[in-house]
């Protein structure tokens, strides 16, 4: 029980770190309401990634907060009203900072781990 | 850039709450419904669907669901610490209606307090300590003439004539009288001598009056709102130039503010004197507790009728003006110092020239001993950056004893408070304990017991000021002589009054 505590508090804390930039390159693809988002998150990382609303909802107010995603209402695919995101001009320039960022860093994690 | 940006769109939220707490619970139940839709085409029961949905929020910790959810997002929206201080707000402000007693004896004490001392301490501030509105008002000095310790403050006309060949050390040596009472009237058109202003029913205006040598204004560096002051040229002959420079107030409430007052007549006491500017907001010549409404050259003495102040030390030369005689003492003279020129050497100065003042007074001396009065004389500079004042040298040491006294008020009644909210805070004992038991933290108790006592002391401050006003104006009638009060005109006398009339009020009530 107490093991799968701190499992679950160490998946929160890789996913608290790099949410943000996974929310941002699926926002690349398009305005997506939030429900999408995690539904796509799942899609593309074959199911290894699971994001919840628990904590996609806040990373999305601080994403906005920060300025880098807007947010207005639609129209979603079954006829229902739905508050779309989509990435600003600011939010696209985080989005290429934060992936290098992470390219170098994995790399040198990988490099480290085969060495 | 960033830390700011946030705060703000933080802040800003603050203000559309619910519209923002309605779009977050539609978008929850939108994501509710699309999972449990998709659960339904993987070929679960409707009812099952839409508890996996559900379920599916637990998977992020023990005991989330959708209302912890919309918790947590609001945390991250607002600015928390303002929501706090609003709810402690309200809830000081329910605690105070609760006890209206307690709270109308804190307040009333509190108020009592800080409106004694903000009252006194804004006379001590005007009287004692303000410097006058003027550039440089440190290198101002008022002249004295002094034998044995016993300072006259007064000169005459052909005096000040003397001193004012210190330009070396001194910038200007300024003359003025005391300010006094006029019936000032405004007149249509320009200044006629021997017209008459006004229909019989006209009420009789009066305001106060002071005579100033020309170089008054610019010596003082005050600047002019409209129009000009008048120059020494204007105060060289006597009774020559018919013209007045008024205050700022005086040109609000009697003018409306209008441009067009330049150029036009008053009749001063009598004579049609012509206004040729406005002085500055603000400026109210050199003496701290008066504020006069019109400003003449001293050249204008006679004109205008100004019989006040002449000390005479000697015997009068037969048939001459007032201008001419050495022992009629009625200027009270301003000097501004050179920069850099010290006191010490200004009065060195100003004594060399004083010197030729006394040898002229000596030649006329009556008797032997106004002579040796005379010998003993010299010249002191007392400084003046507070600008000169009627009532300084009486109330110096009575508005200390009060500032004292009043800071004792305010003593006892913090004290008073003090033991008022021990008690009351004994039998909240009860209300406390509950608190804590269902679980609100102490440092939050304690800024819930902190935010009442400073929306207490804020509000008793609030009132106290409130009262402060009265409370100088009251104090300025008891410090001025009923004598002095019955010379003044009526319209000057009714702050007085009422200020007293409303404390009786007060007392009985």
């Amino acid at each position: 029980m107490k093991d799968e505590a701190e499992s679950d508090d160490a998946k929160a804390e890789l996913l608290q770190g790099t949410l943000d930039l996974v929310v941002l390159r699926t926002l690349a693809l398009g305005p997506m309401h939030g429900y999408g988002i995690a539904q796509r998150i799942q899609q593309i990382s074959r199911d290894v990634l699971r994001v919840n609303q628990g904590s996609l909802y806040p990373a999305l107010l601080r994403l906005e907060q920060q300025g880098w995603i807007t947010s207005e209402w639609g129209t979603s695919d079954n006829n229902r009203r739905a508050r779309f995101y989509s990435l600003t001009r600011g939010g696209r320039r985080q989005l290429a900072a934060e992936t290098e960022r992470w390219a170098r860093f994995s790399e040198a994690i990988g490099r480290l781990l085969m060495a | 850039m960033r830390f700011v940006r946030i705060w703000a769109v933080r802040f800003l939220s603050l203000f559309h709450k619910r519209r923002l707490d309605a779009r977050l619970d539609e978008e929850l139940r939108f994501h509710l419904e699309m999972q449990a839709r998709d659960h339904e085409a993987g070929g679960m029961s409707p009812k099952a669907a839409r508890r996996a949905a559900r379920s599916a929020l637990a998977a992020d910790g023990p005991g989330w669901s959708v209302e912890s959810l919309k918790e947590e997002v609001r945390a991250r929206r607002g600015v928390p610490a303002l929501e706090t201080l609003g709810q402690d707000l309200r809830y000081a402000l329910r605690m105070m209606r609760k006890s209206p007693g307690f709270t109308a004896v804190s307040l009333l004490s509190l108020a009592f307090g800080v409106g004694t001392n903000c009252a006194i301490f804004s006379v001590v501030d005007a009287l004692l300590l303000k410097t006058l509105p003027v550039d440089g008002a440190e290198r101002l000095v008022v002249l004295e003439k002094s034998a044995r310790g016993d300072p006259q403050p007064l000169f005459s006309y052909l005096a000040w004539r003397l001193l004012q060949q210190s330009a070396p050390v001194c910038s200007g040596v300024m003359a003025m009288t005391s300010d006094f009472t006029a019936v000032v009237r405004p007149l249509g058109g320009p200044a006629v001598a021997g017209g008459t202003g006004g229909g019989i029913g006209d009420a009789v205006e009066t305001a106060r009056a002071q005579l100033v040598s020309g170089n008054f204004f610019p010596t003082l560096g005050a600047g002019m709102a409209v129009g000009r002051w008048f120059t020494a040229e204007e105060d060289a002959v006597p009774g020559g130039h018919a013209v007045a420079v008024i205050s700022y107030g005086y040109w609000q409430r009697r003018f409306g503010r209008d441009p067009g007052v330049v150029g036009r007549a008053l009749r001063v006491n009598g004579l049609p004197v012509t206004v040729v500017g406005v002085a500055r907001r603000g400026f109210h010549g050199a003496i701290a507790d008066a504020a006069p409404d019109v400003f003449l050259p001293v050249t204008l003495r006679e004109a205008v009728r100004y019989e006040g102040g002449i000390e005479s030390d000697g015997p009068k030369l037969a048939g001459r003006p007032i201008w001419e005689q050495v022992h009629d003492h009625w200027l009270v003279l301003l000097a501004r110092r050179q920069p850099g020129v010290s006191v010490a050497r200004a009065s060195a100065a100003l004594n060399v020239l004083f010197q030729r003042d006394k040898e002229a007074r000596f030649a006329t001396a009556g008797s032997a001993q106004e002579k040796q009065e005379l010998m003993a004389q010299r010249l002191v500079l007392e400084p003046a950056a507070r600008g000169l004042s009627h009532l300084r040298r009486q109330l110096t040491s009575p508005l200390l004893l009060l500032t004292a006294v009043a800071g004792l008020v305010l003593l006892i009644a913090c004290g008073n408070l003090a033991n008022l909210l021990l008690a009351r805070a004994d039998r909240r004992q009860k209300e406390m304990a509950l608190r804590l038991g269902i679980g609100a933290g102490r440092g939050r108790l304690l800024r819930q017991l902190l935010t009442e006592s400073l929306l207490l002391a804020g509000l008793g401050g609030a009132l106290g000021v409130a009262c402060a006003g009265w409370g100088s104006r009251l104090l300025l009638g008891l410090a001025r002589p009923p004598t002095a009060a019955t010379s003044r005109s009526s319209g000057r006398r009714r702050p007085c009054q009422a200020g007293l009339e409303e404390a009786n009020d007060t007392d009985l009530a």
